[in-house]
């Protein structure tokens, strides 16, 4: 287990990652992949995960499944800080030919586990994969995150009724509650809250966290590891989390910054790396 | 056509329980339809190889995904209507953008579902999943053609969709037929004119072909039961060898297979004249197999006497 300030630092490389690969890109969703970036720290560089960076397919490793595949840039950015992919590859996200795709396409990219875009599909694969490990006898523990707008999406629930009805104990899900989508905030367009309550009433473990405490992160996800049901771990976050002039407005969603917005937020990521 | 009558759905069933016997990777999913989709043997034989998934069509894909990108062999079986209606996106996307080894089965495909009408008589299935790329599209004719399109579904690599249909149907092979992917499958050879059909109807088109008034025209029969990828070349030869082609299928005429055989005709030049047989731009509705089959035009004697007009 590497050290909480190592993890910290590592959180902020990824974010300004994500914004200068969304500079150069001119698209993409800048929020979500801001806003999770301690979450994909602790997944993993802490690491939660058991995984080979440098063999992506080994049979027994654990799957992390990106269900809101949109905030792929930083899926992208940790990979390659990780050594699964080339930094280089960052510099061509959503470009032509490129092997970063606007949305995970596994058949390109070296550690995406599943080609999600569409919501609601990634975590009825995140089952699947859960039901394999079952089948297989296997202790691999099979990640995966949600938005909480991808929430609105009836087959999530389908896949929620069927693990929490299997006891799929291999199965975590985190949520990136930022309580945003495109159109403002999720509770004044289809509310989820009491969103604790209904994995309950599913018969999943459920516990909420703040997202952008890794201790607190990393023994919620410990705590999972050692339940005998599915378990959601619902992340506190705050969309385009450390640049002032992001955080909490829908608008960066799915918009990138311009370059001198860029600029702005990379002054301020670099600020608070060397308060860390 | 010495032996019973039998259901494709027979066929399939009967060959996935041999299946889930001969190999462990095989995994079945099921919408809450075994017994009408003849997958409930299986459940009982290999529990540890079934997962209901309740009435959720469009998480049975989802599941089965990660089934199959975790090394398993899973087919996901219920109603064409809801399989792939319901849940294209997730096949379209979950399936054949990730190129998941997944089998979807559509069953009661056709109007001979029957009683249950029109929200349940998939005639649009065809055309829902041939325009997708990296998609295997068969189509059987009876019993011994569904037994080993399901063989041959488990055997190739990638995404599969198996039409099937409820009704019982006279087979047109006998146990002896061998299913070889890349050739059309001639039920009777012939010359002139030829009726190229694909799963459901192939009984039909032979009835028609044998048919007193039409009988000393000694039109061709051919079945196709791979719709995609198209045997191209084979059906480019078989249209130059005849005067005539009557396509025929238990779908729509838009989109499906009769289109598919239009398209390829057309993108190799050939100026065979070709007549569409199906449904036309409509719904069904409740009632027996062939009384339907008789309202929406795939009655017997209304096939022959279109055919015969063009003896004239």
């Amino acid at each position: 287990m590497r050290s909480a300030r190592d993890i910290a630092l590592f959180a902020n490389t990824l974010r300004q990652d994500v914004i200068r690969m969304l500079v150069q890109a001119k698209s993409g969703h800048t929020g979500g992949a801001l806003g999770t970036a301690d979450f994909f720290a602790a997944m993993y560089y802490a690491p939660i995960l058991n995984y080979k960076p440098s063999r992506p397919k080994w049979i027994e490793r654990d799957r992390f499944v990106l269900s809101n595949g949109h905030i792929c840039p930083i899926l992208y950015a940790t990979l390659a800080r990780v050594g699964v992919i080339p930094l280089e590859w960052l510099n061509r996200f959503r470009a032509l030919n490129s092997p970063l795709q606007g949305h995970p396409n596994r058949l390109d990219t070296p550690g995406v586990e599943v080609s999600t875009g569409p919501l609601g599909q990634g975590i009825g694969a995140a089952v699947g994969m859960a039901m394999a490990a079952r089948m297989d006898q296997s202790t691999r523990h099979v990640y995966c995150m949600v938005g909480d707008g991808e929430m609105q999406e009836g087959a999530v629930w389908e896949a929620i009724m069927l693990a929490g009805h299997q006891k799929l104990a291999g199965l975590t899900v985190f949520v990136d509650r930022n309580y945003l989508q495109i159109e403002g905030e999720t509770e004044d367009i289809v509310g989820l809250d009491p969103l604790k309550n209904k994995f309950d009433a599913f018969n999943w473990d459920v516990m909420e966290v703040d997202g952008h405490s890794i201790p607190d992160i990393l023994h919620a996800s410990m705590w999972a590891k050692n339940n005998s049901r599915p378990t959601a771990i619902i992340l506190d976050t705050i969309m385009g989390k450390n640049v002032s002039f992001m955080e909490n407005d829908a608008y960066w969603h799915g918009n990138p910054p311009n370059e001198e917005q860029a600029a702005r937020a990379l002054v301020e990521l670099e600020k608070i790396r060397k308060e860390i | 056509m010495k032996e019973l009558p039998a259901a494709t759905r027979d066929g399939f069933g009967d060959a996935m329980l041999a299946l889930g016997k001969a190999r462990e990777d095989i995994v079945v999913l099921c919408a809450d339809v075994t017994e009408s989709v003849r997958v409930k043997a299986f459940e009982k034989a290999y529990p540890k190889q079934f997962v209901a998934t309740g009435i959720a069509e469009q998480n049975m894909i989802a599941t089965s995904v990660g089934l199959a990108l975790s090394g398993k062999t899973p087919f996901a079986v219920s109603y064409a209507a809801f399989n792939p209606g319901r849940n294209f996106d997730h096949i379209r996307v979950g399936v054949c953008y990730n190129q998941a080894n997944v089998k979807i089965v559509g069953g009661h495909a056709g109007l001979m579902t029957g009683p249950d009408g029109a929200t349940h008589q998939m005639l649009e299935d065809i055309a829902l999943m041939r325009v997708l790329p990296h998609m295997t599209v068969l189509a059987p004719a009876d019993y011994w053609d569904a037994y080993q399109l399901t063989e041959y579904a488990a055997h190739i690599k990638g995404p599969v969709y198996l039409r099937l249909g409820r009704a019982k149907v006279p087979r047109v092979h006998t146990k002896a037929y061998r299913f070889f992917p890349h050739q059309l499958d001639v039920l009777k050879p012939g010359k002139g004119a030829v009726i190229l059909t694909t799963g459901s109807t192939a009984y039909r088109a032979l009835e028609v072909a044998r048919h007193s008034k039409l009988k000393q025209h000694n039109i061709s029969v051919v079945h196709c039961p791979v719709i995609k990828p198209l045997p191209e070349i084979q059906i480019v030869r078989l249209a130059k060898k005849h005067s005539h082609i009557f396509t025929l299928e238990e779908h729509q005429m838009a989109g499906g297979f009769g289109s598919a055989v239009i398209e390829s005709l057309v993108r190799h030049r050939v100026t065979t004249p070709i007549t569409q047989f199906g449904i036309q731009d409509t719904f069904g509705e409740s009632g027996e197999h062939e009384d339907l089959w008789g309202k929406y035009g795939f009655g017997q004697l209304h096939l022959v006497q279109q055919i015969k007009t063009l003896f004239r």
